[in-house]
């Protein structure tokens, strides 16, 4: 899913761009671009040269953006025994993936965290008519065990068979859970409407699922040198969310093990997009300082600021 | 689907992954599209995974000689592949989408405007063989001397499915025919000038559209540029069609990456695959000293200089920038 500004181009064409030159096996799979709303030709156009379909689809009826994402549920061919692999936009491929690819289940990296606590999950659940799952689900940050399937929605590995029923799932308890249907707590909870309506639509469906491990999907903030839960093995889809240059190059990780795959991508974009300069692995000195002369030069120069600039939308819809 | 020919050597690897580069990230539909590369014999564990990132899937042809692999191309996509073949050498990188050229009902390759067989050799030849004229023919052996048969560069061939299994078939026994003719000391045969054996996959290819009858959609200059062409150094964008795929054989450096050409909007599109190149290989690319750096432009030693510096000083100078900052933001209460 993607939105029609610059910043919201850059994650999408990372993440083309990631593919097709370190996707392996993925290199050459069909990709899908799905815009909010409405689309800019030109960067359309950008995309199509790196074989991506572009499509315009109307927002979904929900009061949080995040939930735009089930249109990619419907608005994506897939051929029998397909996988849907749906990615957010601050997604980068690493490295082939095609390991994690389903047949039978639905696949996903739990959450790190979660929104509700296990009492306010029961709540939840009663409250919808469900029943909590029989083996609590452990947080992948925290360790916090919790008694409902709580994923990261950002990477899904859906197997076509499984598209459908799930939607349809998944719809009823975004629906279910938004403002005017359920009291969602506004600051902590409603954030995350998508992904725990996922959870529940699991909870409702014999939709089977699985849980991987984050080398399938690792967000490249978290530092993963101190005391970790699970460390994980080699790391083939990294998540990003704001951790990233104005220019779209990505910042680079805390977890230094992802530092040299992180610098390959950064150097393919630069060249890709014609950036220039050497860009090898950044240090994260190096990175931190040239953010400080931004902030000074801005500071100089810039009009005064009462508040920080918005940003439409969240990157991770 | 797109396929490859490339050979065992250094260069040859290097040019077939600047082409799997090319493809997958200025392709268009040839992105998204398996792509297969061709050696003689596997190459190295590098190079494989290089390629293998790439989604390219490597193959050994076995030791075939280049005009007889050729065809194996379009054997091959015969038996497993779908829809149409996009064969390329490996020294072509593409810069647009050629999966937009095809043509269902012909084979399509750029005709070349003369031959390294004269009017007559080919004459004596196609009666040899017994092969039909064509007036398709566009090129020519001198002045006012069209030859009687479609004679197409063989580096760019777009093929639909259906024409491939026959076409392989009759371009391979029109190569053994050329070979035969060109290495055997008691040939019979009309006679063939030597320095045109170097040609031979393409002189057997125009046999085999001719014996197969395939019929011929000429490609666009742009979809096999050759930029070394004269007076290209005196034209503008505006008068070159849709560049879709470039020759780059005559024009590597010696650290293996394509030279700045005569035709200069075209070199800031080759460099930045140079520094995609070097990315995929991780090294470090070096665009100083090249003739014409049009694409990147890498910042003069001092400024390197100046920025690794730049930190320690700003950090010194911090604490004035923010008392200005400060003064600026009371003057503007």
């Amino acid at each position: 899913m993607s939105q029609p500004y610059r910043d919201w181009f850059n994650r999408v064409f990372a993440l083309a761009t990631s593919l097709r030159n370190l996707g392996g096996s993925c290199a050459g799979a069909p990709m899908y671009v799905l815009y909010v709303a409405w689309m800019d030709e030109l960067y359309a156009s950008l995309l199509q040269s790196l074989g991506v379909t572009c499509r315009v689809v109307e927002p979904w009826p929900s009061t949080r953006p995040h939930t735009n994402k089930l249109r990619m549920l419907e608005s994506v061919e897939l051929e029998p025994g397909g996988v849907l692999v749906a990615l957010d936009c601050d997604v980068a491929i690493l490295d082939d993936f095609s390991e994690a690819l389903p047949t039978t289940t639905l696949r996903a990296t739990p959450a790190w965290e979660s929104p509700m606590r296990p009492r306010r999950w029961l709540q939840v659940i009663d409250d919808m008519g469900l029943r909590p799952a029989l083996t609590p689900f452990t947080m992948i940050g925290t360790g916090e065990k919790v008694p409902a399937p709580y994923f990261n929605s950002g990477v899904l590995f859906i197997p076509q068979a499984l598209v459908g029923p799930m939607r349809e799932a998944w719809a009823e308890y975004v629906e279910r859970l938004d403002v005017g249907h359920y009291e969602l707590d506004p600051e902590t909870e409603l954030y995350y409407l998508d992904q725990i309506a996922l959870s529940l639509a699991l909870l409702k469906t014999e939709v089977p699922f699985e849980a991987i491990g984050q080398e399938w999907h690792l967000h490249t903030k978290k530092d993963l040198d101190g005391a970790a839960p699970t460390s994980p093995g080699h790391v083939r889809i990294a998540e990003y969310h704001r951790w990233v240059e104005e220019d779209g190059l990505l910042k680079p990780p805390r977890y230094a093990a992802l530092g040299p795959d992180i610098a390959r991508l950064n150097a393919i974009l630069a060249a890709r997009k014609n950036i220039p300069g050497d860009h090898g692995a950044p240090t994260r000195l190096g990175v931190f300082t040239k953010a400080a002369v931004a902030r000074a030069v801005k500071r100089m120069t810039g009009p005064l600021r009462t508040g920080h600039d918005g940003q439409a939308g969240h990157p991770g819809t | 689907m797109t396929a490859c020919l490339a050979d065992n050597s250094e260069v040859g690897a290097r040019m077939a992954l600047m082409l799997a580069v090319s493809v997958r990230n200025l392709g268009g539909q040839l992105s998204s599209s398996p792509l297969q590369i061709y050696f003689a014999s596997s190459p190295g564990n590098s190079v494989h995974r290089q390629l293998e990132r790439l989604g390219a899937e490597v193959t050994s042809t076995g030791p075939l000689k280049r005009p007889a692999a050729k065809a194996r191309l379009l054997q091959d996509h015969a038996e497993r592949g779908t829809g149409t073949l996009v064969a390329l050498d490996a020294g072509i990188v593409v810069l647009g989408d050629l999966a937009c050229e095809a043509n269902p009902d012909a084979l399509r390759g750029l005709p070349q405007h003369s031959t390294p067989l004269s009017g007559e050799e080919w004459e004596a030849w196609l009666e040899f063989r017994g092969l039909p004229r064509s007036s398709a023919g566009r090129a020519t052996s001198g002045p006012g001397r069209q030859v009687p048969i479609p004679y197409l560069s063989s580096a760019v061939l777009v093929v639909p499915k259906r024409f491939c299994n026959d076409l392989a078939s009759s371009w391979e026994a029109q190569t053994q025919a050329f070979t035969e003719a060109f290495s055997s000391a008691g040939w019979n045969g009309p006679g063939l000038p030597e320095s045109a054996s170097a040609f031979t996959d393409e002189l057997a290819l125009a046999c085999a559209v001719a014996e197969t009858g395939t019929p011929v959609d000429p490609l666009p200059p742009g979809c096999n540029f050759r930029p070394c062409r004269e007076y290209l150094e005196i034209s503008g964008i505006g008068q070159v069609g849709a560049l879709k795929a470039v020759d780059c054989r005559g024009g590597l450096t010696e650290d293996g990456f394509i030279e700045p050409t005569q035709f200069l909007p075209l070199n800031p599109d080759l460099e930045r695959l140079n520094r995609m190149t070097a990315a995929h290989l991780g090294t470090l690319y070096d665009s100083r000293g090249r003739n014409d750096h049009a694409g990147a432009r890498p910042a003069p030693d001092v400024f390197i200089t100046l920025r690794s510096h730049a930190g320690r000083a700003l950090r010194k100078a911090a604490p004035w920038f923010l008392s200005a900052a400060g003064r600026r933001a009371e003057e503007g209460l």
